[in-house]
């Protein structure tokens, strides 16, 4: 229903250049999920594209139709950009029952009476909080606040629907119930969504795609599972994953056959189809990274292979589940994710092997990804 | 720096723009104030500055020039003459004696009192929160008049006060002159120390003082280490209000400094002023907007960055009383003591001589109701009646009253929309161009502030002989812009702080809704600061009810108000009426603040937070 071209956008405030050059295109039906560390630009761009703030260079297509063309200083108002925002203050006026503030846009549309009741019975049926009606939301929980925010959202049944951070002010639990309501908001709805958040599990389990922010910079934009498995870079890969990826730097070779890297984890190599080409550097021997995610790796007390890397235990973690071990290899400290209960001690003697088909490798210097993880 | 889009077109770029500004309600709003406030606020600045500078018809002859020429003979002749000592430097000494000591023992009061209902597991609490600020509701020269009550003695003439009719004799230097008005403006201005610090220690965690005491500190230790470095900033802030507002005061200095002729700033100001020298009276406003402005400016490097003290440790917090033990008892019976003889005995004293037929015969044969209710008799008052039958105190009660509503709406519209402005243009230039403005009232003493005005609405305000304003002199809509003006900078800071507490994210979701600017400040902005509307007006009301130097110079028979009206009875020798007259004033603004009390949330403090 709605596709949505940004094409660079610059954004000041004052000296501060907090967009720079964001080029972004969100396909119709897309969920798609703005990730990355408070202050680097993710919410501007929401806002940027909820026209509540103006960038100083670059266009906004909604649909094909020119939302935003800040070279000829045209900004379509929000309101004729068929779009609604969840925000994360939920920014219930405190004023009004549940029903009037779902009411007060639908009104301003001039919508018919009984259009406008029965779009806040459906909204509210949706978000399951149908007996709060009359309600205040001072009245409300946290969560209950949450849902009548998106209901009032989901309301004006806009093309584009607009969160910003919305479920950062919610406890744990009800995050992960929200987390699965959102997603099936999103299927059965069809709706277009921009979601913006910090938190990376609720990026890789709800969207259809995330947008990597850096300072202001997208730095890659993919599908949940490409990001997580081929990160662009070592700040991607860093940022996404929990626990985090263990990075080993290495001495790399390129060959005619391949990838050869050096590290304490031994000697690894990789074949020609499964690197990265543009992103290679020109030198024949240069730095590289091996980017090894927790369960990448499997863990035995003894021996199984003779390519088995032998390592000591420094801690080890039983979270139910899964246990997370820690441990030392030549000086460098790899965390494993081990699924069940096992036990180790401290210092003990464990072998580790590694599935080479899948791990990363970075170019150091530039810190790009040159080899993908192939399934 | 980039590739643009192809479509770029320099027409339709200015369009836009022209558009986007044009249409936008807020701009225009925006627009307004500031040459609404340029007009009322700067041009009488440099007004009276280029007033000061040129030369009247009056005086052309003795200074040898010609009327209307630029000239330096009145600065020259207030500072550099032999005329300096007595006309400028006398009542600048004494002002700042005045000042200085009335800032130091008003901040002592106030901030021990603030202290004591805040921090202490002190008895009564409830009686004596509602007690401390009835001083700030008593206006100053009421206070100076059951002082007048209480002391005089023969040297004026007329008939002694309550001590001396008991055989005690009062020696003069306690009835009039600067001990009589520093204890009086003490008593007065230690409110605003009450207010602003006990908001500070209110918003203190305990446990930050609790820390102290784990580390091991006494009681003293931790007042003196950690709550009073705390309250600092608050306590600074009281002292600039209450140094510019003392060294502006008239009413105090006339009842209880004129009859020994002791004279400050202000009084002259106001000499000046009425005898027509308006040049030097202006000369010494600005002087005094200079000592005032000093005064902030030291004030804010003083402060400096730790101005947001007050709000670290954040929620509030627990608050644990400290107990005060065996000295409890002492210090209770001081503060009633203290009740006793600073509030209710002058009030006491007013209402008793109100009902005294002549004035020091303290004989219950003596006692009448007459200067209330009592038919015209020759020999008293000149053949006047009381005051509810006499057609001044009505009038004076009809304008006062018409006076404070008017302002009250007006200030608190006013002050609210450039609240919103302000909140919305923080760390713009509009905001900030805004924010100055508006405080430039805020350092003209209030007697030069009437003078000013009076001056700039006597004549038909023109522009390309266009008459924008006609004469305004001894209407009553001069004495509303000049009230509603100087009451800026209060009522604005009420504003902002009010527009501050509502949320962007708020009317951002209205406009995400599709609701303009009149929609989202009527359903949206208007309904959540409703409380800070009601408190703003009742602020103004109060403060404009008890006004006198800032409308004295304005006043004419016919739109006198009640504190003028009791003045004039003062000078008069009447002191019976006007000892009427502040009753019933004080009434009203006590009725009002219950009622505020009740029905809003009025916090006096918000509005003076300086």
């Amino acid at each position: 229903m709605s596709k949505i071209e940004l094409k660079h956008i610059d954004k000041f405030y004052g000296k501060n250049h907090i967009l720079k050059d964001v080029n972004l295109t969100i396909e119709d039906g897309d969920f798609m999920t703005l990730l990355g560390p408070s202050g680097c630009g993710k919410t501007t761009t929401l806002r940027v594209v909820s026209g509540l703030e103006k960038p100083q260079n670059g266009t906004i297509h909604m649909d094909g139709k020119e939302i935003v063309n800040a070279a000829e200083a045209h900004f379509a108002p929000p309101s004729e950009r068929d779009l609604n925002l969840v925000f994360q203050s939920y920014a219930l006026w405190p004023h009004m029952t549940v029903r009037e503030n779902i009411a007060f846009g639908l009104n301003i549309q001039k919508l018919p009476k009984d259009e406008v009741d029965r779009r806040i019975k459906d909204a509210l049926g949706r978000m399951q909080i149908g007996q709060y009606v009359d309600r205040y939301p001072s009245e409300l929980s946290g969560g209950q606040q949450q849902r009548v925010a998106i209901a009032r959202a989901i309301a004006s049944e806009p093309h584009l629907l607009l969160m910003d951070e919305p479920l950062s002010n919610l406890d744990a639990k009800l995050r992960v119930d929200m987390r699965s309501e959102l997603k099936r908001l999103h299927t059965e709805t069809g709706t277009t969504m921009i979601y913006v958040t910090h938190d990376q599990v609720e990026a890789l389990t709800m969207s259809t795609k995330i947008a990597i922010f850096r300072e202001g910079i997208i730095i890659q934009v993919a599908h949940p599972l490409e990001l997580y498995n081929n990160p662009a870079n070592l700040y991607v890969a860093d940022f996404i994953g929990n626990p985090r990826i263990n990075f080993v730097d290495g001495k790399a070779e390129v060959s005619a056959s391949g990838l050869t890297v050096n590290s304490v984890l031994g000697r690894m190599t990789f074949p020609a189809d499964h690197l990265k080409d543009e992103n290679m550097p020109q030198e024949a021997s240069f730095d590289a990274v091996l980017g090894i995610r927790p369960e990448q790796i499997a863990i035995n007390t003894s021996r199984q292979s003779p390519s088995d890397i032998e390592a000591h235990i420094y801690t080890s973690m039983p979270a139910g589940s899964e246990t997370l071990v820690t441990v030392k290899v030549g000086g460098v400290s790899m965390v494993i994710k081990a699924l069940g209960i096992t036990h180790y001690n401290p210092d003990q003697v464990v072998y580790l092997s590694i599935d080479t088909t899948k791990i990363n490798v970075f170019d150091k210097k530039t810190e790009n990804l040159i080899k993908y993880s192939v399934e | 720096m980039k590739p643009k889009d192809q479509n770029y077109s320099k027409s339709r770029r200015l369009k836009n723009q022209i558009k986007a500004v044009v249409t936008n309600p807020y701009n225009l709003i925006v627009l307004i104030a500031i040459v609404l406030l340029t007009y009322l606020i700067v041009f009488p600045l440099l007004d009276m500055i280029s007033t000061s500078f040129t030369l009247a018809q009056k005086d052309a002859r003795l200074a040898g020039g010609t009327a209307g020429s630029f000239t330096l003979y009145y600065w020259q002749r207030l500072l550099g003459s032999a005329l300096t000592k007595q006309m400028l430097l006398q009542p600048l000494l004494n002002s700042l004696l005045i000042g200085v000591c009335v800032s130091f023992f008003a901040i002592l009061i106030g901030s021990v009192l603030a202290w004591l209902m805040v921090r202490t597991d002190l008895p009564f609490k409830p009686f004596f929160s509602l007690a401390v600020i009835i001083p700030y509701m008593i206006p100053s020269w009421c206070k100076s008049q059951a002082w007048l009550t209480m002391f005089k003695t023969e040297r004026i003439g007329g008939a002694p006060g309550f001590l001396m009719s008991l055989g005690i004799n009062v020696p003069d230097w306690l009835a009039y002159g600067p001990v009589a008005i520093i204890t009086v403006l003490s008593l007065h201005y230690y409110a605003y120390a009450y207010l602003l610090v006990s908001a500070a220690l209110n918003s203190i965690n305990s446990e930050l003082e609790e820390m102290g005491e784990i580390q091991g500190a006494g009681k003293a230790t931790i007042l003196r280490k950690i709550t009073f470095p705390l309250v600092l900033p608050a306590m600074l802030s009281a002292v600039i209000l209450t140094f510019s507002k003392a060294i502006g005061t008239f009413g105090v200095i006339n009842y209880l400094g004129s009859k020994v002729n002791f004279v400050t700033l202000s009084s002259q100001l106001y000499m000046n002023s009425k005898s027509q020298n308006t040049q030097t009276a202006f000369a010494m406003a600005l002087i005094m907007i200079c000592i005032a402005s000093i005064s902030v400016f030291v004030n804010q490097k003083l402060i400096g960055s730790r101005k947001s003290y007050a709000t670290i440790g954040g929620k509030g917090g627990r608050s644990t009383p400290i107990r005060l033990g065996k000295h409890k008892p002492l210090i209770t019976a001081v503060l009633f003591l203290f009740f006793v003889f600073g509030i209710i005995m002058p009030i006491a004293l007013l209402i008793l001589e109100s009902f005294m037929l002549r004035q020091g015969d303290y004989s219950l044969s003596n006692l009448t109701l007459h200067y209330w209710i009592g038919d015209p008799i020759a020999t008293v008052m000149e053949g006047q009646p009381g005051i509810f039958k006499n057609a001044n105190f009505i009038n004076s009660l009809i304008n006062s009253l018409k006076l404070t509503f008017v302002n009250g709406v007006f200030g608190t519209i006013f002050g609210q929309i450039i609240g919103y402005i302000c909140a919305k243009g923080r760390g713009k230039l509009h905001g900030k161009v805004v924010e100055q403005l508006v405080f430039i009232p805020y350092l003209i003493p209030s007697i030069a502030f009437g003078g000013i005005f009076l001056s700039m609405f006597s004549a038909p305000q023109q522009l390309f002989g266009v008459t924008l304003v006609p004469s305004l002199y001894g209407t009553f809509a001069l004495l509303t812009i000049t009230s509603v003006v100087k009451h800026l900078p209060f009522a604005s800071r009420a504003g902002t702080s009010n527009m501050l507490q509502i949320g962007g994210e708020l009317e951002e979701a209205a406009e995400i809704a599709g609701a303009g600017f009149f929609k989202r400040f009527i359903r949206i902005v208007f309904p959540l600061s409703k409380g800070g509307f009601i408190s703003g007006f009742m602020l103004i009301f109060v403060s404009i009810m008890k006004e006198l130097d800032l409308i004295i110079l304005l006043m004419t028979p016919k739109t006198s108000t009640l504190p003028y009206l009791a003045f004039q009875y003062q000078n008069s020798n009447s002191p019976q009426a006007s000892d009427c007259v502040a009753i019933v004033m004080f009434s009203i603004v006590f009725l009002v603040y219950a009622l505020a009390n009740i029905f809003g949330d009025a916090d006096l403090a918000k509005s003076m937070g300086g």
